[in-house]
């Protein structure tokens, strides 16, 4: 890995159009700001990783329950807005 | 469901790149039966095993307006807003009413092409498990 040091309103080029900034630092982290082609997806790597977790539970989570059993819970719970 | 699932190839839904998490899982098939309303099964046709249950997210958040990077939908190769579904993937609870569905993650899929995409958003004002009943 490139590590680079960098000070509050010091930024960095990548590539062709990809700028990140960093914009302050404190005690609890730091503040930056990215400026992308709308091509290039910019996330947090947490809110990945995230999904990856929740997409495997949410594939076994119905178990051995009955998909219509649950539905039917869930219409007396809500009135369906259909 | 049935063990067999029962489609029709043009029925295939194709996710390129899989779901996080399953990114070789690409071919589904999307049930929707009455008496499963408001959910949907989605399933692997190489692996039946493999299901998910979705939920139109307005059906209980009518707010819900993610913001989709403009190149998402390019990808998915939108030509009118009336051919694309949206959906978001259930993880039931063992006690079914702390049910949640992901808000970060929408799947979207072009009814005309049958391509879908899960989308992963960075948006601070929703979380992987929102709460479907209040």
């Amino acid at each position: 890995m490139l590590v680079l040091s960098r000070k509050a309103g010091e930024s960095i080029h990548i590539g062709e159009g990809i700028v990140i900034t960093v914009l302050e630092t404190d005690a609890r982290g730091a503040r930056i700001g990215i400026t992308a082609p709308q091509s290039v997806p910019v996330y947090r790597s947490e809110v990945y990783e995230r999904i990856q977790d929740e997409n495997r539970k949410a594939s076994a989570s119905t178990g051995e329950r009955n998909l219509g059993d649950i539905a039917g819970f869930f219409r007396q719970a809500r009135p369906a807005q259909e | 469901m049935s063990h067999i699932l029962d489609y029709r190839p043009e029925d295939i839904i194709t996710f390129p790149k899989g779901l996080p998490g399953f990114e070789q899982a690409r071919e589904f098939v999307i049930y929707s039966r009455a008496e499963h309303a408001p959910f949907h099964c989605m399933a692997n046709v190489h692996d039946q095993d493999l299901q998910f249950i979705l939920i139109n997210p307005l059906q209980f958040q009518e707010s819900y307006d993610p913001r989709i990077p403009p190149h998402e939908l390019r990808e998915l190769d939108v030509k009118d807003p009336r051919e694309l579904l949206l959906y978001t993937l259930v993880t039931f609870a063992p006690e079914l009413s702390d049910s949640t569905a992901n808000l970060l993650g929408p799947i979207f899929i072009n009814i005309r092409t049958r391509i879908g995409k899960q989308i992963v958003i960075d948006d601070e004002r929703y979380s992987v498990r929102e709460r479907i009943l209040r």
